[in-house]
């Protein structure tokens, strides 16, 4: 009896701890993929604190609670040209928010050795897809000059571009911005320009490490032709 | 007393399956709270120490660039708004500095109609310089360079003062002015300044780096082009530029010589 006893003991114990499994899982992800924008925002922003603060180390090792964060597409058009960049600029401040102003300096892990590991250490996430639906063309210089004057609501006073320059940099990849397009918003990690420095230089030794993080504004098609940088998949695989 | 038990066994978990479910679905339950707990979990979360961030850098330049920026974009102006429009003129900014590895990057582009200068400098020469970008009305840059016969015609006209017929200067959409190691582009060369219209290897100064060594000069022949002067080392002048030694360098007739002497039209 007393064994039997035991028996079903245990089995309670396996089930309550599958059915919690499951829920638990099941909740974070279902939550995160229908979560309304500014939910999944916010909980890609807490994931990420978590994420950068409980890193672990064990000797070449490290790990970290997940990331859940997934890539909004968000539809915009556009009266004026100045209405269109604001939209972008707030679009690109909001994306420099959530992966914490750019502060932990190996989001997506440690440099390793470039030259042996080579694009897989350029990672990037996309924040943003902006279909632009309507609206007039808008160029690179004059988005970057509306980055210096729409104010950053995470700054008194200070621009957006000033926000992210704190810590970081924007890159304005493509131009210029036509309507009917779908333009990208991506966090970027430790992403030099030129493959000499990264693959020759840093295998040398002849330039430290790189770090610096920043904001993209690329063009979806050339991202998904270019790759100029490893997306990071999102929670929802995508 | 067994089936008792027994019965008291499935019951638990199947309460448990009633509870989670309700707990799980229901609006406003556990999760929802739970939700919103969540969502300022990072004000509970301690900031260990050990905790890897990038410095706080903002913008920043050296003081030498921006001086000799500023002098750049003081010049040009000073070509642009002269009140007395000489044909052919020259105008000395000061020269350009070495801009440095990872260093700042100066980038004049024709934005409809007008020209817009973007200075990019702080770590690793990524940051956009906000107070030093400038807009130039009614200007188009253009460059000592891209054929043969451009480069010959102005190296005779100015430097031989000889007659010529023909164009000697290129109107260019975009130009950049950076420090260039060679290596990062992968191409042998001195470190040094370096001037671009185009892509590596394209037509115009496009081949060769430490290729500015201007002295400091900027010629307009109508005060709506203003030119720089890509320089070369190896040739009195080719497609790429005029020889340094006769823009910068120790040739009596280099142009900085000729301008110090005003033997040189002046801009203003």
């Amino acid at each position: 009896m007393k064994k039997r006893g035991m028996t079903a003991a245990t089995l309670v114990a396996i089930m309550i701890t599958l059915v919690a499994f499951v829920l638990i899982a099941g909740t974070i992800t279902r939550f995160v993929a229908k979560a309304e924008d500014k939910q999944a925002e916010t909980v890609c922003r807490n994931t990420l604190a978590l994420r950068a603060n409980a890193k672990v180390e064990v000797g070449p090792v490290s790990g970290s609670t997940p990331a859940l964060c997934k890539t909004l597409e968000k539809k915009f058009s556009a009266e004026t040209q100045e209405e269109a960049r604001e939209y972008i600029s707030k679009a690109m401040e909001q994306c420099w928010w959530i992966w914490l102003e750019g502060a932990p300096s190996e989001i997506f892990g440690s440099h390793g050795i470039v030259a042996f590991t080579g694009d897989k250490e350029a990672k990037c996430f996309v924040c943003y897809n902006l279909i632009y639906e309507n609206g007039p063309t808008i160029s690179k210089s004059d988005l970057l000059q509306d980055l210096g004057k729409v104010k950053s609501k995470y700054r008194g006073g200070g621009s957006v571009l000033s926000y992210i320059q704190e810590r970081g940099y924007v890159e304005i990849k493509d131009q210029p911005y036509k309507s009917s397009n779908i333009y990208s918003v991506v966090f970027a990690s430790n992403i030099e320009e030129s493959f000499w420095k990264s693959s020759v230089g840093r295998y040398l030794g002849l330039f430290p490490p790189y770090n610096q993080n920043g904001i993209w504004l690329i063009d979806l098609n050339t991202l998904n032709k270019d790759n100029p940088c490893y997306v990071e998949k999102d929670i929802a695989g995508e | 007393m067994a089936d008792e038990v027994k019965v008291f066994y499935y019951i638990i978990p199947i309460l448990f399956m009633v509870l989670a479910m309700w707990f799980y679905f229901y609006p406003e339950q556990g999760f929802d709270k739970l939700r919103e707990g969540f969502k300022n979990i990072k004000d509970y979360v301690p900031n260990p120490q050990g905790l890897e961030v990038t410095a706080e850098e903002g913008e920043v330049i050296p003081e030498t660039h921006r001086k000799a920026i500023v002098s750049l974009k003081d010049t040009i102006n000073g070509i642009l708004n002269a009140p007395t429009k000489n044909a052919d003129c020259f105008a000395d900014y000061g020269q350009m500095p070495d801009l440095g590895s990872y260093g700042t990057s100066i980038v004049l582009e024709v934005q409809n109609g007008k020209t817009v200068m973007n200075v990019y400098s702080g770590k690793d020469g990524r940051k956009i310089i906000q107070d030093l970008r400038t807009e130039f009305e009614d200007m188009t840059p253009c460059v000592i360079a891209g054929t043969n016969d451009l480069t010959t015609n102005f190296f005779n006209k100015f430097i031989e003062h000889q007659s010529v017929s023909g164009t000697y200067y290129n109107p260019v959409q975009r130009i950049t002015i950076s420090y260039d190691e060679g290596a990062n582009t992968g191409i042998t060369c001195t470190n040094g300044n370096r001037i671009m219209t185009g892509a590596q290897g394209s037509a115009g100064p496009n081949s060769n780096c430490k290729n500015f060594e201007d002295g400091g000069m900027l010629f307009s022949p109508d005060h709506k082009h203003i030119c720089f002067i890509p320089t070369n080392w190896a040739y009195n002048h080719d497609t790429h530029g005029i020889n340094n030694d006769y823009i910068s360098g120790s040739k009596d007739n280099s142009i900085q010589k000729q301008y110090n002497t005003k033997k040189l039209e002046r801009c203003f």
